[in-house]
């Protein structure tokens, strides 16, 4: 059964890799993974994912910026997830996201984590 | 009886050194008998020398031989006193009148002789006047006498001071070419931090002259962030430590930094002496090597998480299940790689610790909650172990610690006696006050550490036994980085051990004092923080303020105000003189 359809940005094609395996076979989401904010903006135009998991440190237009983009083409309900390696949650739920998930993750505890937060 | 003896073997001693005896005539004494047996009119004058057994004529008028045995010589006597010697008839004084001088050539019936002594006081010998026949001997005369010995003293003396000055020249030379020789740098300076003397290896080293330098305080060249450490060291240089070393920075003229290494000496009351060595290759070299490390270490945290987390996912058959070979395979590889990752992590902990990069913020903490977080940590590990853990900490204390920090320290200390205690044994982890200090130690029933190795235990990748690293699969920088974080709290670490017998680690950290709250008052932020937590790391409690107002209106009372704003510069200070203080300490 799928949970879902999420939408995956990380500009690292590896992590992209090991989260994308992680949360198909564990959480059993349908994982859409892209690496710049163009492409998460054309993927949302294609088709809208139910959540979103974003990396705050990316080149040329890092996570809240694309955040900034992208929330008004997901409309409201649609959460979204911060990824950072920086102690900095206050801030990033302050801007609107539904949750924020330390970096480095345990790639077998992140479905539960991304669960927890998009169970609605 | 031997004070007499010394001062004579002193006295043969001053006159050896005047390098007289025995040497030809010269006509500068040789002037002054003259001169003495005409203005006195009398047939002998003599500039005599006594030495150990013999009188010694350095110049001699009227008389063939140069010396007589020391027995007979009234000259001997002469130099027994410091007033002149006259003898107005041998043959009258019971202690001439069988003299073979007297009795024999040259018949003397009358002398008059006034000591000579050396620079350092030492009557080495008389001029003297002599007759044949019985002669009074007025004052006025024996005042002339007594002037003309001083020229003869002056003679005398000459040739020494003249010698002894060329030798000071010579080894002030000496001294000041090994001084300006010298690969490193050295200083004279005085009580107050001023240059008495520097060497040309400083000069160079700051790019200043000598001359310039001389009376300069020393502070005035040394970089402002180092200044307070001058006068410290100085302090513990007066307090009797024999020798104290410590880095610091120079600003050259053209505004380059001059890393030193300082090792002073007081070398008389008022005046250290330091060796300067330039270490700014080595400081630089360091810098890249931290730097390195940090680099490095941040750039292999990324891919080590790939491949923790890939192998993690292989691991639990979330691409499908392995055959038993690969699934062992892969459990061997995530064990490593969480291994290697633990290493980079504490490599870097450690050089953020050292490089004082790591906020080290103490608070008050009651050391019953450092040791249930620590005991959360390391109970799984005992239990594998078989290890007994026991706690033991007084409720009612309360000690400065950043908790995060010293409960790493703690996991460190507590996982590292675990690791050497056979199972069955329990390691006993305590805090008690000691000296008005938190005393916190955890003892083990191990094999114990050699003495000589007490210390060293400290050090990276250092094990007691080669072997421990694989076995026991530490990082071998727990220690280091326990270290690290007590002395980031003021503290001091050491372990104590009978070899078979077991080791203790203890390490200290300030008590809280909450008699003594401090306020601090900054008008900056940033300086307000940093205040507070040098504070708080001397014990305080702290409460900080935004204005010299606000602390007014406080209720509280405290023990001192710190701030780093100008007392004097400041406008809101006045009210503070009414207001909360206790006592204000400068």
């Amino acid at each position: 059964m799928s949970a879902g359809r999420l939408l995956l940005v990380d500009d690292e094609p590896d992590i992209r890799a090991i989260a994308t395996m992680a949360l198909e076979r564990v959480g059993g989401w349908e994982v859409t993974g892209v690496g710049s904010a163009q492409e998460a903006i054309d993927a949302v135009n294609a088709q809208r994912p139910d959540a979103v998991l974003l990396d705050v440190m990316m080149p040329d237009v890092d996570g809240p910026a694309t955040f900034a983009r992208l929330r008004p083409l997901l409309g409201d309900g649609v959460p979204v997830i911060f990824l950072t390696a920086k102690p900095e949650a206050e801030r990033l739920l302050a801007l609107g996201a539904a949750g924020v998930i330390a970096k480095p993750f345990d790639p077998l505890a992140l479905p539960r984590e991304v669960a927890a937060i998009t169970r609605r | 009886m031997g004070v007499v003896a010394t001062r004579e073997a002193d006295r043969l001693a001053a006159l050896r050194s005047l390098n007289i005896l025995d040497t030809p005539s010269e006509e500068r004494f040789d002037r002054l008998t003259r001169i003495a047996a005409a203005a006195f009119d009398a047939p002998i004058s003599t500039v005599t020398l006594i030495d150990e057994d013999r009188q010694w004529h350095k110049a001699c008028l009227g008389v063939s031989g140069r010396e007589d045995d020391r027995a007979v010589s009234f000259s001997a006597v002469a130099i027994e006193r410091p007033e002149p010697l006259v003898v107005n008839d041998a043959c009258e004084d019971p202690r001439f009148a069988d003299n073979p001088l007297v009795t024999g050539a040259p018949n003397i019936r009358f002398y008059a002789g006034q000591p000579i002594t050396t620079v350092d006081g030492f009557r080495v010998g008389t001029l003297c006047v002599i007759d044949t026949r019985p002669r009074e001997f007025s004052t006025e005369q024996l005042a002339l006498l007594q002037d003309l010995a001083r020229i003869a003293e002056d003679e005398l003396n000459h040739k020494e001071l003249a010698e002894a000055l060329a030798a000071w020249r010579e080894s002030e030379q000496r001294f000041r070419a090994v001084f300006d020789a010298a690969a490193i740098g050295i200083v004279l300076v005085d009580g107050t931090g001023r240059f008495i003397e520097v060497n040309a290896a400083y000069e160079a080293m700051l790019g200043i002259p000598a001359g310039e330098l001389r009376g300069l305080p020393a502070a005035s060249v040394t970089h402002p962030a180092d200044r307070d450490g001058d006068p410290a060291m100085y302090e513990r240089l007066r307090r009797g430590e024999q020798r104290v070393r410590r880095e610091k920075r120079y600003v050259r003229p053209d505004g380059s930094v001059v890393w030193a290494s300082v090792t002073a000496s007081l070398l008389a009351p008022g005046v250290s002496i330091g060796m300067v060595e330039d270490i700014t290759e080595r400081k630089e070299i360091e810098r890249i090597k931290d730097e390195l490390v940090s680099v490095v270490g941040h750039e292999l945290r990324t891919p080590l998480t790939s491949i923790r987390g890939s192998l993690g996912l292989l691991e639990a058959g979330v691409a499908g299940a392995l055959p038993p070979e690969a699934q062992e395979m892969v459990v061997i590889a995530r064990q490593n790689t969480e291994r290697l990752a633990r290493l980079v992590d504490d490599t870097l902990d450690l050089e953020r610790l050292q490089a004082g990069r790591v906020d080290v913020d103490p608070r008050p903490v009651r050391p019953a909650e450092l040791l249930a977080a620590t005991a959360q940590v390391v109970q799984p590990v005992a239990d594998e172990a078989g290890v007994d853990l026991r706690w033991e900490a007084p409720e009612s204390l309360e000690l400065m610690a950043d908790p995060d920090r010293i409960v790493q320290a703690l996991v460190n200390l507590v996982a590292n006696a675990i690791k050497f205690s056979p199972a069955g044994t329990c390691v006993r982890t305590c805090v008690e006050t000691r000296d008005g200090e938190a005393l916190v130690s955890v003892a083990d029933d191990g094999r114990g550490i050699p003495a000589d190795q007490l210390d060293a235990v400290f050090e990276r990748f250092q094990q007691v036994d080669a072997s421990d690293r694989r076995e026991k699969g530490g990082t071998g920088l727990g220690l280091a980085i326990s270290r690290a974080i007590v002395d980031q709290h003021a503290g001091r670490i050491w372990a104590e051990s009978e070899s078979g017998q077991g080791a203790t680690f203890r390490f200290t950290l300030p008590l809280y004092r909450a008699e003594g709250t401090v306020a601090v008052y900054d008008r900056r932020a940033t300086g307000r923080e940093e205040l507070a937590r040098a504070v708080r790391r001397h014990g305080r409690r702290v409460l900080i303020f935004e204005s010299p107002e606000a602390l007014a209106a406080s209720s509280e009372r405290f023990v001192a105000v710190v701030t780093d704003a100008r007392l004097d510069a400041d406008p809101g200070v006045p009210v503070l003189r009414s207001g909360a203080l206790g006592e204000l300490p400068g």
